[in-house]
């Protein structure tokens, strides 16, 4: 009895130290432009929490979900993530972390006010700090580019306060390596 | 009291009136202030006479239209429309003299049309004294009819004022697609002769012009990245001129036509380079954490005007071309961009966000004499200045669509040069031969 108490213990302190050291492992790569992402840190424990069961097991019992990565918005002029980009940034990271064969290419998006060149360099904008994000989750850089249509290609064609708010956007293109 | 005191005493009198402005704005006759007392010349404009069978008077009109609207579109002219033929004028006795009307010089002339060709034969006459400053005869291809005419209105203007005309200069622009295609397209200064340069498919943006008038620099999305091109109007063939990762935007040819100023984020973030275009050379200007973007030069080549959200909004910069002395030039405004630098070198254009959408803007390089060119629904947007810096090409969506408008450098006269489809991000180019 004694015996399988120490066993268990065994099996839950390595499972604590996988945690730990999956959190270390991702803070490691938490070392670059701090100032867009303020708060950094609650991320890597929700990451664990997502990416804690045994993704073999997962894929015997059930096909395997597609990868539905979601677009995200922002605000007039602005290319930092709103809390809201930010839940659906972590749900997309975990996606592309169950998935390593993905790539993905992030476009950056602007609605129409403003110019053609300013808001290439916006759209820019918004897709790096997309992708830095996502890098922030652990996802290799080697797996995401960006591109930037600033406000060519819109998803919205009208030309209305509810259109703009579509078109400020960052898209995730897959791309199979 | 004379007439001419009379008239003096409401010159200085209407400045104090309510309406005086709009009195003024409403004649179109005078550059208000760029040159304080510039007041247009009036010049006197005959029919030509000659024979086309049926279409003698379409050609007389022509000849009429696109005379009248050049010389007015130089900024220096009144134009006159005269009918019948300049009093004592064919025998080549004594003509009208100023005072009569005022004008300062006559054209009159002929053109006959024969086994496909065109022939016109203008007469400019100095009135007050007399004598023939013109009187050529101009030959080409009757589909070339408008570029000889506008190679006259450029001879006639260059005569009286010594200033090279702008008639055959032309406008580089983007054509939209209902499909979201957007290709490079060349017309006429005055809207005409329009034409698609590139068939790419793709997404072409920000036509710039070589000084020289040969090349057009563009970003295009062909390759998939937003990179850098150069379609030759000789050769009729493009080539990539800047692939860097990221953005290559915005370009601006140096006057002398070696450089051209661009966005490159290949550092990671948009700033402002110098691409010397023999040697492929870049040199990197900008060291700023924020957006730098849209170069225009100055006609000394020596500074360069840009659009930087460094403050926290976009607003317009003044820097030397090699990255030192960078100023602001603009504070009124939270959104100001689009930067134009005016041949003439006092004064850049620029675009700012106003409550209805987005206006047209000059300001002194000093920082002085802002001043607002539209005023209308919609926004206004593009600025770029003709050759001769008096007047404006923008785009705007005053009428639904984007159009290409032209406007004189106090914002009047503002008129669409595009119809139909969607078109902006208009260039206008040199004077061109």
């Amino acid at each position: 009895m004694k015996k399988r108490h120490t066993i268990l213990k065994f099996i839950l302190l390595t499972c604590i130290l996988v945690v730990f050291a999956g959190c270390g492992g991702s803070k490691e790569t938490v070392n670059f432009e701090p100032d867009p992402f303020p708060e950094p840190e609650p991320v890597t424990e929700e990451l664990n929490l997502n990416s804690e069961p045994d993704p073999p097991k997962e894929e015997e019992m059930t096909p395997k979900q597609p990868t539905v990565l979601r677009t995200i918005n922002f605000e007039f002029d602005r290319f930092s993530l709103t809390a809201t980009s930010k839940a659906v940034l972590a749900e997309n990271a975990r996606q592309l972390l169950e998935n390593p064969e993905i790539s993905v290419r992030i476009e950056g998006h602007c609605d129409e006010r403003g110019t053609v060149e300013y808001n290439l360099a916006l759209g820019e904008r918004r897709a790096i700090v997309t992708r830095d994000y996502l890098i922030n989750y652990g996802i290799s850089p080697n797996r995401i580019t960006v591109l930037s249509y600033g406000k060519e290609r819109p998803l919205d064609p009208r030309h209305s306060p509810d259109a703009w708010d579509n078109n400020r956007r960052a898209e995730f293109l897959k791309t199979i390596q | 009291m004379s007439a001419k005191t009379f008239l003096l005493y409401i010159l200085i009198l209407l400045p104090g009136l309510p309406f005086a402005g709009e009195a003024f704005a409403q004649t179109d006759v005078y550059l208000r202030v760029y040159t304080k007392t510039f007041q247009r010349m009036e010049i006197d404009l005959y029919n030509f006479e000659g024979e086309y069978g049926p279409k003698t008077t379409e050609m007389i009109d022509l000849i009429n239209d696109v005379l009248s609207n050049d010389l007015w579109m130089s900024g220096y002219f009144k134009v006159n429309k005269k009918s019948g033929v300049p009093q004592n004028n064919r025998n080549g006795k004594k003509v009208e003299t100023r005072g009569s009307n005022g004008a300062l010089a006559q054209v009159s002339g002929s053109f006959s049309v024969a086994n496909n060709r065109i022939s016109i034969q203008p007469h400019l006459i100095d009135n007050a004294s007399g004598r023939t400053i013109i009187k050529l005869e101009y030959t080409n291809k009757i589909e070339n009819g408008r570029y000889l005419i506008h190679k006259i209105a450029d001879d006639i203007v260059y005569s009286l004022t010594g200033e090279k005309g702008m008639a055959r200069s032309k406008v580089a622009f983007v054509t939209e697609q209902s499909n979201g295609v957007k290709e490079i397209s060349v017309m006429d200064y005055d809207g005409h002769n329009r034409t698609t340069l590139t068939s790419d498919k793709s997404i072409n943006l920000s036509p710039a012009w070589s000084p020289d008038g040969t090349r057009i620099c563009y970003t295009s999305y062909k390759t998939g990245n937003p990179d850098l091109f150069v379609f030759n109007l000789r050769t009729n063939s493009q080539i990539r001129l800047s692939k860097q990762k990221g953005l290559n935007t915005a370009p601006a040819w140096s006057p002398d036509g070696s450089k051209i100023a661009l966005t490159l984020s290949k550092d990671g973030n948009a700033e402002i380079y110098i691409f010397e275009v023999e040697k492929k050379k870049i040199r990197r200007l900008t060291y700023n954490r924020a957006i730098d973007s849209s170069p225009t030069w100055s006609p000394s080549k020596r500074e360069l005007a840009f659009t930087s959200d460094r403050s926290g909004s976009p607003q317009i910069y003044i820097m030397d071309t090699d990255g030192v002395n960078v100023r602001r030039l603009t504070f009124a405004g939270g959104y100001n961009d689009s930067p134009s630098w005016s041949p003439r070198g006092d004064k850049i254009a620029f675009v700012s966000r106003t409550q209805s959408g987005f206006d047209i803007y000059t300001i002194d390089v000093t920082g002085e004499n802002q001043m607002r060119l539209t005023d209308s629904s919609g926004s206004n947007e593009d600025p770029s200045w003709s050759p001769n810096g008096f007047s404006l090409i923008f785009s705007s969506t005053r009428s639904g669509n984007k159009r290409v408008y032209s406007m004189f450098w106090d914002g009047s006269d503002q008129k669409s040069l595009t119809s139909g489809g969607t078109n902006y991000s208009p260039a206008w180019s040199a004077q061109l031969k």
